[in-house]
């Protein structure tokens, strides 16, 4: 209740300061938006958690690698891999590879302002079994995930809001069993993310280093099995040089039913992203 | 030789006069917000090669081109910039070296390959650098749009469609054209 209060009370003040100028870029969920096009976008990104392991608590990590690319105004593509412990008892390796298609099929924009929708597709492959309830597109399992995400920037605040859903794409499925399962193939999610341009308040140049503050609500529930879960993230980002990115998110569950790894310790994640703004033009 | 030069020179600057008509413009982008943002509608407006430099108001997102001299302007081309970025052209404005031209409504002025075509202004000579705003659809905010094309019975608001505002016996070899309004 008092965590409900507390990210209420962030929403408002977001709210409440808007006409000022905002951000959408946000470090958990992915906006309508699109990388500009004939451009690329490579990132670094990590995440750590403390994991249960026989009994004593280590700190594991994912460490991944994406190239984000503009092939048009309305269609970017994102292939990306990742390296982990968390599934292989404290040996790095390489988990998963995954290809991500956006496609931004609605645009209406005004001075400072812009209303956007999309629609995407994520395909990963994994090699990790399924050992949770949670699905997610990160590497943690083979899926599919498709959504849509609407996304709406006011001055200095934009609030996006995705919808999802994951299908597991584990051999495990289609085996022919018809005794109880562990875990299921199918889940809802969905994610309501605000982000606020904090600085600089009035802009002087490209060099001028910008700080957003994030809060993302992430969510998901099982459908072919009874699960869900409420996390909540704050980050914050810095842009330097009007071109790279460095994000320190915090990923915590409010409330929850699903067997996760997350429902037993919160995770960091850091990342670093440099856009070259057209890089494919002749 | 001296005043061969001076001819070639003159000849060539006769054949470049109407492309140093216009120098420079003023760009309002809209969807935008953030530096970020900004640079990419810079970095792809510079990367045009009739483009000599690009000033950055970050505030207003605005952006003013100086053009390179003797070179075809093209508005298309800095709307399809724009738009690759990621963001829409909300103004242009293109200061036009009028040099004592007729201008009025429903006149064509061909600058470079493209065709000017005015529209809603007072007949006159003019002088001196004018202002002239671009009111076809795709460089315009809807809201603006709207407002200028609820006021004129104009049906060919969109750069391209060259139909019913050519004037008759107005020969166009491109479908460059653009309709403007002076500021």
């Amino acid at each position: 209740m008092r965590k409900r209060n507390i990210f209420l009370g962030v929403v408002m003040i977001m709210t409440i300061q808007v006409g000022v100028s905002a951000q959408e870029l946000y470090v958990f969920s992915d906006p309508a938006s699109n990388v500009p096009a004939k451009s690329l976008s490579v990132k670094y990104g990590s995440k750590w958690m403390n994991g249960d392991m026989d009994g004593s608590v280590m700190l594991m990590s994912r460490h991944m690698a994406e190239a984000s690319i503009g092939l048009n105004k309305n269609w970017m593509i994102r292939p990306s891999v990742t390296f982990s412990d968390m599934y292989t008892n404290r040996i790095m390796k390489w988990e998963s590879a995954s290809l991500y298609a956006k496609y931004r099929f609605y645009s209406s924009d005004a001075v400072h302002r812009h209303f956007r929708a999309a629609a995407y597709v994520k395909g990963v492959k994994s090699s990790n079994n399924l050992q949770f309830e949670e699905l997610t597109a990160d590497g943690d399992q083979s899926v599919i995930q498709g959504g849509v995400i609407l996304t709406q920037l006011i001055n200095k605040l934009a609030v996006s809001s995705t919808v999802s859903l994951t299908e597991v794409l584990d051999g495990e499925r289609w085996l022919k069993y018809f005794g109880p399962r562990d875990f299921g193939y199918s889940s809802f999610n969905y994610s309501i993310s605000a982000g606020y341009l904090l600085f600089p308040k009035k802009y002087t140049s490209y060099k001028q280093t910008n700080f957003n503050l994030y809060l993302e609500l992430l969510g998901s529930r099982g459908i072919d099995r009874k699960f869900y879960f409420v996390d909540l993230a704050p980050a914050m980002q810095l842009i330097v040089n009007s071109n790279t990115k460095i994000n320190l998110g915090y990923r915590f569950q409010v409330k929850g039913s699903a067997y996760r790894m997350a429902s037993a310790a919160p995770s960091f994640s850091l990342s670093v992203e440099r856009t070259f703004f057209n890089t494919f033009r002749k | 030789m001296k005043a061969k030069i001076f001819f070639i020179i003159a000849l060539l600057s006769l054949c470049f006069g109407s492309f140093a008509q216009i120098k420079k413009a003023s760009l309002q982008a809209s969807g935008l917000t953030c530096a970020m943002c900004a640079k990419s509608v810079y970095t792809n407006l510079t990367s045009l090669s009739f483009v000599e430099s690009v000033d950055t108001d970050l505030n207003a997102s605005s952006f003013e081109i100086k053009f390179k001299e003797g070179q075809h302007i093209d508005p298309e081309a800095i709307r399809k910039k724009v738009e690759d970025a990621g963001f829409s052209v909300s103004q242009l404005h293109l200061e036009f070296d009028a040099n004592n031209q007729k201008i009025g409504h429903d006149t064509h002025i061909k600058v470079g390959n493209s065709f000017y075509h005015f529209v809603n202004v007072k007949s006159k000579e003019y002088d001196g650098p004018i202002t002239l705003h671009v009111i076809d659809k795709e460089f315009l905010t809807t809201k603006d749009h709207k407002k200028i094309a609820g006021g004129s019975n104009l049906d060919c608001y969109n750069p391209g469609s060259l139909t019913k505002c050519v004037v008759p016996n107005h020969e166009v070899h491109s479908l460059n054209i653009y309709h403007v309004t002076i500021k």
